[in-house]
């Protein structure tokens, strides 16, 4: 028994996304993604640059009928796989600590994302794996000028002087946002919090293998659900999990960034409250066209609410499985997300429930 | 006995946006009225304190501290369900961006987010015109949101705040709240024997928008002398030496052509006498805060200006050391007892 029994996705989320998981600093979020998944592994392991990776294995007494000379896609369009690797990264943009002044106050390095205007004042948490501070980033007050740029953010941990500070924090530590989980809108159909990319594709993951294990589901294929490491800076933790288990098809489940407040005029990335979106193409991957085609279908097969992304842009950890071994057939599952890489993203609840459900169809069709 | 850090909380928890100030009486009320001889809310929104001396002839003094904070009000809604705001007080726009605030509707506190698009997206680093910064508080069509929130609606910063070390602590609305939390704290602690003074608390309104309330108090109030206080800039990068306070180094006593000089003096050589720590910062013909407005009222007043160093002011994070405003409330509390500074002119 784990203190999880009973977290519904969005408490899991909750969890997940208040935790402290930089690129290069994921440690916290894999203890509490191990101690979810444990009840409902076969297996856990982890890589050696820490990508945890449980493994959900096929039933003995599920044989595929399939012809080995056949081709990888049955003519009922099912993809027939022998390993079937899901991922979502553990990480989340951040930064480093580059040098503490005589004040005792904080310079930092991006390690993603150097927006000022998405740091400047924020509460952060900065530390490693085992000690964590809370600080906030000080800003020049309005009257004598306000913000500047990037490089004239500094961050306040309270200390008095550079000394103080060293007895907290050292050059190479991390530093991430820190913010509220909060539902808000009417209904409270939003969620709002850091992180959510993707600490919503890790809840999905839990749930989905959760999922398997309570209904004892019998798969002619084995499921490595990989929570993986430093996607946010190039996607290393993707590469040497694809790598180990050379998987025949991978499925990434994924944030991605929409715009809501210009409506239409937009152009429609997509939209909240549709559906994860399907890609078949960003600047990572070009998808596999059959399982994009399969993905749409299984959605529509299922009543699932699914759409497409339309907008090439961006990339995760697809960019590497695909390029895995002999090469994988990738899908990647978005949740439609606002505000992505700053304190405060924004989901629409029923979106991840109906990622979670979608992933959860491709499985069953792929029996 | 008040606790400084736990009435300063108590009084960032009221919203006080300017033109809102009335609806903060009964909760300052309910934390403090008992503790004074009289408390009023004047028709210029001040709210007054009164705790008169033991001494019948005793001199009126007033101490000033805005209870306004910076925030905003909804001025439209988009037709995608976005509330537009614009700023009441001084609000650098450039760090609004996915930040979060609350959205004081009639059916109670909502939360919202100032939409942002994904940094790696973003194409140009521009400070965003009120025009451009939407508010999301889950409402995807206008008249979804025209039905919370009525166009007036005031909305302002989301912080619980924070303790950090060295008695540093983080929040919202500390200006000029540390304040008023600094001079309730002293004048409760002193009784009516030892008071030199009437003492006229007035936490007045306004401040942010230039209304400067103070100055209708001081007119009804007829003070011999004002104290004005307020927060001052922190010494932190971007802030020149000479025109910020060093955190634990005391409240700042401001040396200007617009306060009155005796009386300023008086205050130095009381902190000096008492080996009380102080810094002394030269702001020559404006403060920045309400003396301007209450030294020339009647037939003038004498004011001095007493602050407390705040870091990241007007965002929703500022910063105060614990240390610099209760070395300011014990400040205060020496100069209402002090028979000197009452027998002036």
């Amino acid at each position: 028994m784990s203190k999880y029994d009973n977290y519904t996705p969005t408490e899991l989320l909750r969890e997940l996304s208040l935790a402290f998981g930089p690129s290069g600093c994921e440690g916290n979020v894999a203890d509490i993604i191990r101690e979810f998944i444990a009840p409902y592994a076969d297996e856990v392991t982890s890589d050696r640059l820490g990508t945890v990776i449980a493994v959900y294995r096929r039933a003995e007494d599920c044989v595929r009928s399939a012809d080995p000379d056949e081709e990888p896609v049955t003519k009922e369009g099912k993809p027939e796989i022998e390993k079937l690797m899901f991922a979502a990264h553990m990480d989340e943009v951040g930064f480093m600590i580059k040098s503490i002044d005589g004040d005792g106050y904080l310079k930092i390095a991006a390690l993603s994302g150097r927006d000022p205007k998405t740091l400047a004042g924020r509460n952060v948490t900065v530390g490693d794996e085992t000690k964590q501070y809370k600080g906030y980033f000080g800003v020049k007050p309005a009257h004598l000028g306000g913000s500047g740029n990037f490089d004239s953010l500094y961050i306040d941990i309270g200390a008095k002087n550079k000394e103080d500070a060293e007895k907290m924090v050292a050059p190479g530590d991390f530093g991430t946002y820190r913010s509220d989980f909060v539902r808000f809108g009417p209904d409270g159909a939003y969620l709002k919090g850091k992180a959510i990319d993707d600490r919503l594709g890790c809840t999905v993951l839990c749930m989905l293998l959760k999922r398997l294990r309570e209904e004892n589901v019998k798969l002619p294929y084995d499921v490595y659900f990989c929570f993986t490491v430093r996607e946010e800076i190039g996607s290393s933790g993707a590469q040497t999990a694809a790598n180990k288990i050379q998987p025949d098809m991978g499925i990434v489940i994924e944030a991605t960034a929409v715009d809501a407040t210009k409506g239409e005029k937009y152009g429609s990335v997509a939209k909240q409250g549709m559906g994860g979106c399907i890609s078949f193409m960003d600047r990572s991957t070009i998808y596999d066209r059959e399982t994009y085609d399969f993905v749409l279908a299984t959605a529509k097969k299922w009543g699932i609410p699914a759409q497409p992304k339309c907008y090439v842009s961006g990339g995760n950890d697809a960019g590497y499985i695909h390029k895995a071994g002999v090469g994988a057939k990738c899908a990647a599952i978005s949740t439609p997300t606002q505000y992505i890489h700053t304190a405060s993203n924004v989901v629409k609840e029923s979106d991840m429930i109906a990622v979670l459900d979608l992933a959860y169809a491709v499985m069953m069709e792929m029996k | 006995m008040l606790e400084y850090k736990t009435l300063l909380r108590q009084l960032c928890g009221i919203m006080s946006i300017p033109g809102c100030e009335r609806s903060a009486f009964e909760d300052v009320k309910a934390l403090v009225g008992d503790r004074f001889d009289d408390m009023y809310c004047d028709p210029a929104r001040n709210i007054v304190l009164v705790k008169k001396s033991a001494n019948p002839d005793a001199p009126r003094i007033m101490l000033d501290a805005h209870f306004d904070e910076v925030g905003m009000i909804v001025t439209g809604v988009s037709d995608e369900g976005y509330l537009r705001v614009t700023s009441v007080g001084g609000i650098d726009r450039q760090l609004l961006p996915a930040s979060d605030m609350w959205v004081y509707a009639p059916s109670g506190k909502l939360y919202g987010v100032f939409a942002c698009l994904a940094p790696h997206l973003a194409t140009d680093n521009k400070t965003p015109e009120w025009k451009d910064l939407l508010l999301d508080i889950g409402c995807r069509t206008k008249e979804e949101a025209e039905k919370l929130v009525p166009l007036g609606t005031p909305v302002g910063y989301y912080n619980e705040g924070d303790d950090l070390p060295n008695n540093r602590i983080t929040g919202r609305g500390f200006d000029d709240k540390a304040c008023a939390a600094g001079l309730i704290c002293a004048v409760d602690a002193v009784p009516a024997e030892e008071l030199a003074f009437d003492v006229y608390i007035t936490l007045s309104s306004g401040e942010e928008v230039g209304g400067g309330g103070a100055g209708r108090a001081a007119f009804v109030i007829e003070p011999e002398l004002a104290i004005i206080t307020d927060v001052n800039f922190a010494l932190t990068p971007g802030v020149a030496g000479e025109e910020g306070g060093k955190f634990g180094e005391g409240p700042m006593i401001s040396l200007s052509a617009v306060t009155d000089r005796k009386l300023t003096k008086k205050i130095i050589a009381l902190a000096d006498k008492l080996e009380m720590k102080h810094k002394k910062v030269v702001e020559p013909t404006s403060t920045g805060t309400n003396s301007s407005c209450v030294y020339c009222v009647n037939a003038g007043i004498p004011v001095a200006v007493v602050s407390i160093p705040l870091a990241n002011m007007h965002s929703f994070n500022e910063s105060l050391c614990l240390d610099d405003a209760e070395a300011f409330s014990k400040l205060i509390g020496e100069i209402v007892k002090d028979k000197e500074i009452g027998g002036m002119n």
